[in-house]
């Protein structure tokens, strides 16, 4: 665990506020944080739904990376077909480093996590919204997801739990 | 919560990711003892998304805003999460108490007349009942 996924991890489990410089440290530490490329399953329906829009997936275990970026393109209509995963992550990092980006801590199902939403700049899509959220894993040390919302509140249910905003 | 950007394509949209959260949720758990911490990240990861849409659609369901068929989705998928609570539990760690946020977010399965039968463990009930004792009787 990198230093500053143990900072993250402090930040959650005392509940206490970052400081400038520790927000910070965050900030450039998800900017250059790899996307979860871990080998993952994709379930009967999921499989399903995709070959119902016209996408075929490979029997084997697929990129995290490349099953979230595939909802993003044919379920959510928030990045372009033909969108690859480098972009994609390009994308996320871009997120990451806008200048005003709010920054929560949080637990999500036992997690330790930190979030930001910052405005979208992937705007010629079907279904654009307003802010990109990138969600990483100070456990994993990688960003889980990252999808376009329209506030936070849409995102953050009563089960995320030690939910702080930070910056 | 502002629901006037949402349109059908959302709901749509929201709809299948919740499907998909439901109906493939046997097949995750059959194989959560067996998945490495990373790829029980990645699905928690998906539920993030896929929990607080299901908020906003109960936001669009009070606000009248979805068509009897989607409303009828809804009630099917959400009558679907509730039978596999114990499945829920045991890959997310979601108890039933907090799967029933719905009926306080919106679901037209509160107006159903169909049962629903939930399988729960017994030590889940044990929690429950503690939950709904009035503070005062702990």
């Amino acid at each position: 665990m990198t230093q500053v996924d143990q900072l993250i991890r402090s930040l959650v489990m005392s509940n206490r506020p970052a400081t400038t410089e520790e927000q910070h440290q965050v900030l450039v530490h998800v900017a250059q944080a790899p996307v979860s490329v871990y080998p993952v399953t994709i379930n009967r329906w999921l499989r399903q739904a995709l070959e119902a829009r016209g996408v075929q997936v490979s029997s084997g275990k697929q990129p995290a990376v490349s099953v979230h970026l595939l909802k993003r393109i044919y379920f959510d209509g928030q990045w372009p077909i033909g969108t690859t995963v480098e972009q994609f992550t390009r994308d996320l990092h871009q997120a990451v480093q806008h200048p005003q980006v709010p920054l929560w801590t949080y637990r999500w199902l036992g997690e330790v996590c930190a979030g930001l939403l910052a405005p979208s700049h992937v705007r010629h899509v079907p279904h654009p919204e307003a802010f990109i959220f990138v969600a990483y894993s100070a456990d994993h040390g990688t960003i889980t997801t990252g999808f376009q919302a329209s506030g936070p509140e849409t995102i953050f249910t009563d089960a995320v739990a030690q939910l702080r905003r930070q910056r | 919560m502002d629901l006037q950007g949402y349109g059908s394509s959302h709901i749509e949209a929201f709809l299948l990711h919740y499907e998909i959260l439901v109906r493939d949720l046997a097949d995750v758990a059959a194989e959560w003892p067996t998945l490495a911490e990373e790829e029980r990240g990645h699905h928690r990861a998906t539920l993030l998304q896929t929990w607080g849409n299901r908020q906003v659609l109960g936001h669009l369901f009070r606000g009248g805003r979805l068509t009897e068929a989607q409303q009828a989705r809804l009630a099917e998928l959400d009558r679907l999460l509730l039978e596999q609570a114990a499945r829920m539990e045991q890959c997310y760690g979601l108890e039933l108490p907090e799967l029933l946020a719905i009926f306080r977010w919106g679901t037209p399965l509160s107006q159903a007349p169909q049962l629903v039968r939930i399988e729960v463990e017994p030590a889940a009930l044990d929690r429950l009942a503690t939950a709904l004792t009035p503070a005062a009787q702990r």
